[in-house]
């Protein structure tokens, strides 16, 4: 599946990116909402073929996402999705639970109101997806879009590109499969808690409703097919 | 061609790849230590055939290693098309030390709780040695034994925290901002990080998470402002 082209480098008036970071961004989006699935091969020219452009600076694209982990080169010189190990997704959201709390909290002072909005109605949103639908018959990339719109309507508040770009490679490991948690997850109170620490302007219960979310989601992932 | 030839040499071709994988890596270990412990100073021209050279290896496992670092911004390719470490602005260093310092006191709030007493004597015991470095001759090689040490006091605390995928992200700041380091020990420093790193194994000492973040923090606050204040960019 070809990622979808998202003007992402633009949305905050940066000035234009280049054309492998715009791949980049692009690529790296469709990876952290879970449009690519473990294993998935990411042929150099469908990609350079959806961005109309030549396999040069598709491959300068795919060649960052690699050494920060999020994709990988087989010997056959292909380049996939990799599949991690259950100890690997622990690991890694041990990582987010660690950090993710803090730019969080460093993101509340200068969260404005519209972000907040933003906030309420992908809550709002989860929410009613969580009590509507049946588990089965969950939209799960829709789910996943509005999850990952919720924290990092957040994050990007904290205004470091440094910090979002850590937090974007952990999620870029997890996207592919993050569908997972959302097809077992039972309930929104988890987002709930955020938007009330939120509107609270409370950093500690921040602090603990963003940890508990993500460990919430190590919990989900970790539990053995078959036992919903 | 018997089936067993076939497969002697699917042997051996495994074989070849693997000694090649390792010793990129091993080519790879040695480049991003140097940059950490600020070995390269920013502006410092990488060149691929000379470190080939002195590594003793040919210039196809510099070559992967140095896309790699490029690939996360810890060289750069200049126009020339020759490979530099990067000269950052004071405000893409105060940024990404800023960054640094919110994850590295992260990490440290965790450890906390889970750092083992083996780990805090070996943190104590990096100290000394620490102590003992400034107590010598001021000298390029005690200069880099010191950041040596540093790098391993540091890295020891993280570890503890226990995410492999959280100490790759703090290994990539260090990329970035570890060839600033050696300013911090010039001959007439006053930087004073042994203090900052006594607090530190006390906080630890005392098992208080909010206290080991602190001294973390405070101990990162001091350098990256050392080295804004005293205009060494």
């Amino acid at each position: 599946m070809p990622p979808r082209h998202q003007p992402t480098a633009t949305q905050h008036g940066a000035p234009k990116a280049s054309l492998p970071e715009q791949i980049f961004l692009s690529v790296q989006t469709a990876l952290m909402s879970g449009h690519f699935a473990p294993g998935q091969r990411l042929p150099l020219r469908t990609i350079a073929g959806s961005f109309g452009t030549s396999t040069m600076p598709a491959r300068e694209a795919l060649s960052r996402l690699v050494a920060l982990g999020a994709l990988e080169i087989l010997p056959s010189r292909r380049v996939v999705v990799p599949t991690p190990t259950t100890e690997r997704l622990q690991d890694i959201l041990r990582a987010r639970a660690i950090v993710e709390p803090e730019i969080a909290i460093q993101a509340l002072n200068r969260l404005e109101s519209d972000q907040i909005r933003r906030v309420r109605q992908s809550v709002a949103a989860l929410s009613a997806m969580m009590r509507s639908t049946r588990r089965g018959k969950r939209d799960l990339s829709k789910w996943a879009a509005l999850h990952r719109e919720l924290f990092f309507e957040i994050y990007e508040a904290a205004e470091s590109p440094t910090l979002l770009g850590i937090i974007k490679s952990f999620w870029i490991q997890v996207g592919p499969s993050i569908s997972v948690i959302g097809a077992r997850m039972s309930s929104a109170s988890a987002y709930e808690d955020i938007l009330n620490s939120l509107e609270a302007h409370s950093h500690d219960r921040l602090r603990e409703a963003i940890r508990s979310t993500i460990e919430m989601e190590s919990n989900l992932l970790q539990q053995p097919r078959g036992t919903l | 061609m018997t089936a067993a030839k076939d497969s002697a040499s699917l042997f051996l071709s495994g074989i070849a790849a693997v000694t090649k994988q390792s010793l990129v890596e091993q080519v790879h270990r040695a480049l991003c230590e140097s940059l950490m412990r600020g070995q390269l100073p920013p502006g410092q021209r990488v060149p691929l055939r000379s470190i080939a050279a002195a590594m003793g290896t040919s210039i196809m496992p510099v070559r992967e290693s140095v896309n790699r670092l490029v690939a996360v911004r810890a060289l750069e390719v200049l126009p020339n098309r020759r490979i530099s470490v990067p000269v950052l602005t004071e405000s893409e260093y105060a940024e990404i030390s800023s960054a640094k310092v919110l994850v590295e006191s992260a990490a440290a709030r965790e450890a906390a709780a889970r750092i083992t007493d083996s780990a805090v004597s070996k943190l104590q015991s990096l100290h000394e040695a620490m102590m003992a470095t400034i107590k010598a001759d001021h000298s390029v090689a005690n200069n880099q034994k010191y950041l040596t040490l540093n790098k391993e006091f540091h890295f020891l605390i993280y570890a503890a925290a226990g995410s492999e995928a959280l100490m790759k992200q703090i290994e990539f700041l260090w990329l970035r901002v570890g060839p600033y380091f050696h300013l911090l020990h010039e001959p007439n420093t006053s930087w004073r990080g042994n203090e900052n790193h006594e607090q530190i194994i006390s906080a630890i000492k005392s098992r208080n998470a909010e206290k080991v973040s602190a001294a973390v923090r405070s101990d990162l606050e001091g350098a990256a402002s050392y080295i804004l204040s005293h205009n060494l960019l």
